[in-house]
């Protein structure tokens, strides 16, 4: 079998099949699974060029934070392991074993949860993904696209803003400083808008039908990702139904959870695109010229 | 003003009547009725008495392990703790005493604490994911609480319910008698008393509302509990006589964390994290 990336539509359809999978199951174990599939996915499958340095550090100080903060703001559990005196609002009052370790399963649960949605954004390129949406949905796929083309937009016009006045000897110092930058970076951010609109019209956006330069096929590896994750789905579904327990939580008093060995090989389905022999990121860049 | 009177008394009889249909659901219906739905509930205290009962639903019904408490009569304080998690069980026939200022969050689940543990379909107890509100049960199922640390499982649930009826064809067993005890202040027609130690295929299985004790006292000898008719105070009969002469059930054993499931997670877990590991080698290499 050709060594090709995965459709654009069966990396789409993985991804919801996980994120489905960890909606099903709140137990840490398989969430924890479905992280580190996802986490091999991304390593094997993303974009050349990208990195994931930066939405490791994210998720990592993201996951941190959560775990800090349950204990916190959760003052349940049956094993004290310190006390924060009442007077604190919000925080005031025991800091629980229970606590700590429902804070660790919920960063668990967010890690894999954003890491399941990862192979979108470093994965596909974006045109990819705009090209996988159906017909009818491509009007608003490109507006959303555009939007959230802004973004950076916004971003790079601050930094310029900030520079422009640092240069001209800066104004007022401090939070009030950013009342001086919103008005050019909003007037920046409309004519980025119009330049935007104004290339999609010469470009004939909007006179017909959306061509492709490149049509992805979809091949028997693709069928078997979207089978396998179906079938991750449909496992976790059927245990639910048949009443095993998927779901666990450390209150009142924390205990292993209890592991199904069918609904970890469930989650172990979604590793079809990491053992099956497909690699290498888009399918169009990775066929070459058609 | 007699209109005025007339008024007050139709408006107050239509509050009474809208009270009656909300706390219809979690009232039980004949235990014995065919069809309906069984759910045995038994409750262990920390000096290790406990309260069994079976409780009748409408058939087909799925309660709410909050809503067999509810319907045995037995006293109980619940917190809620909110999501999924439901409430909890801060209190069950008095145990644990009230802390001054009533539950709380932070008091509600101490160390002991009564633990929620559920029997599906007869078979062994295993400690319930949710809180009491959100666990829920079916015909055959029987709730668990315990008073203690959380690792072991309240005592057997065998025999709490009558066996479900058997296929037509085969001779039914007659409903047992219906007692001619009285129905305790809180009139509770489903709950049916289960004096564990007694022989329940001799007929002496009792229609009555409230706790009964395990320990193979009779029903006249349940003291009821301060303040609560219905909520009777076991009490204990250690080396009591009256052993059952059936053959004890098998005890329940506790669903432990399924180390066959951990083994298989903890070896996958390592596979991918070898996989990992590899592909991240090979690019170091390729690059």
């Amino acid at each position: 079998m050709t060594r090709r990336g995965l459709h654009p539509r069966t990396v789409a359809a993985w991804s919801a099949a996980a994120i489905a999978v960890i909606i099903l199951a709140n137990n840490p174990v398989y969430r924890a699974l479905v992280a580190l599939v996802a986490l091999n996915l991304l390593v094997a499958q993303r974009r050349p060029g990208t990195s994931l340095r930066t939405i490791i550090g994210f998720l990592s100080v993201f996951a941190l934070f959560t775990m800090a903060y349950n204990p916190l703001i959760s003052h349940g559990g049956a094993h004290q392991l310190a006390r924060l005196p009442e007077f604190l609002p919000g925080i005031g009052g025991a800091v629980t074993l229970e606590s700590i370790v429902f804070g660790a399963a919920a960063a668990v649960g967010f890690l894999a949860a954003a890491l399941a949605v990862t192979p979108l954004a470093l994965v596909l390129d974006p045109t990819e993904l705009l090209e996988a949406m159906p017909v009818a949905m491509h009007g608003t796929a490109t507006a959303l696209s555009a939007a959230l083309n802004l973004v950076p937009t916004i971003g790079r016009s601050f930094r310029r803003v900030r520079e422009a006045e640092s240069l001209r000897g800066g104004g007022r110092r401090g939070p009030l400083s950013l009342l001086d930058v919103v008005v050019p970076v909003a007037l920046t951010t409309i004519e980025s808008s119009i330049t935007l609109a104004e290339a999609m019209e010469a470009r004939g956006y909007g006179s017909g039908p959306r061509t492709h330069f490149r049509d992805a096929s979809f091949e028997l590896a693709d069928c078997a990702v979207i089978a396998a994750a179906l079938g991750a789905v449909l496992v976790l579904l059927a245990a639910r139904l048949a009443g095993t327990p998927l779901d666990w939580y450390p209150f009142p008093t924390v205990a292993l959870p209890t592991v199904s060995p069918v609904a970890v090989a469930g989650c172990l389905l979604l590793a079809a695109p990491v053992l099956l022999p497909v690699a290498g990121p888009a399918r169009a860049r990775a066929a070459g010229p058609a | 003003m007699r209109r005025a009177a007339l008024g007050v008394a139709l408006a107050s009889l239509l509050a009474l009547a809208g009270l009656a249909v909300h706390a219809g659901p979690a009232r039980a219906v004949c235990a014995y009725a065919d069809g309906a739905t069984h759910v045995a509930l038994l409750v262990q205290h920390g000096n290790g008495h406990t309260l069994k009962q079976c409780l009748g639903f409408p058939v087909g019904a799925m309660v709410s392990g909050e809503q067999v408490l509810s319907a045995s009569g037995v006293e109980y304080v619940t917190y809620p703790f909110g999501g999924s998690l439901g409430d909890a069980v801060c209190q069950v026939d008095y145990e644990p005493a009230t802390p001054p200022g009533g539950f709380t969050r932070d008091n509600c689940l101490g160390n002991p604490y009564w633990g929620v543990w559920a029997a599906r379909d007869g078979g062994a107890w295993s400690t319930a994911s949710h809180g009491v509100s959100n666990t829920t049960f079916q015909d055959g199922d029987a709730e668990g609480l315990r008073y203690g640390n959380g690792s072991a499982p309240p005592a057997s649930s065998t025999g709490i319910c009558p066996a479900p009826p058997r296929p037509t064809g085969s001779p039914t067993p007659a409903p047992p008698a219906p007692s001619s005890a009285p129905p305790t202040a809180n009139g509770n027609p489903g709950a049916t008393l289960d004096p564990a130690g007694r022989d329940a295929g001799s007929g002496d299985r009792v229609a009555a509302v409230g706790s009964s004790p395990s320990t193979g006292s009779s029903a006249g000898a349940v003291a009821p509990a301060p303040g609560n008719a219905a909520a009777a105070e076991p009490t204990p009969a250690p080396g009591s006589s009256a052993t059952p002469p059936r053959p004890a059930p098998p005890a329940s054993t506790p669903t432990g964390p399924g180390w066959v499931g951990w083994a298989f997670a903890g070896s996958a877990g390592a596979a991918l994290v070898l996989l990992l590991a590899g592909q991240l080698i090979m690019g170091r290499i390729r690059s």
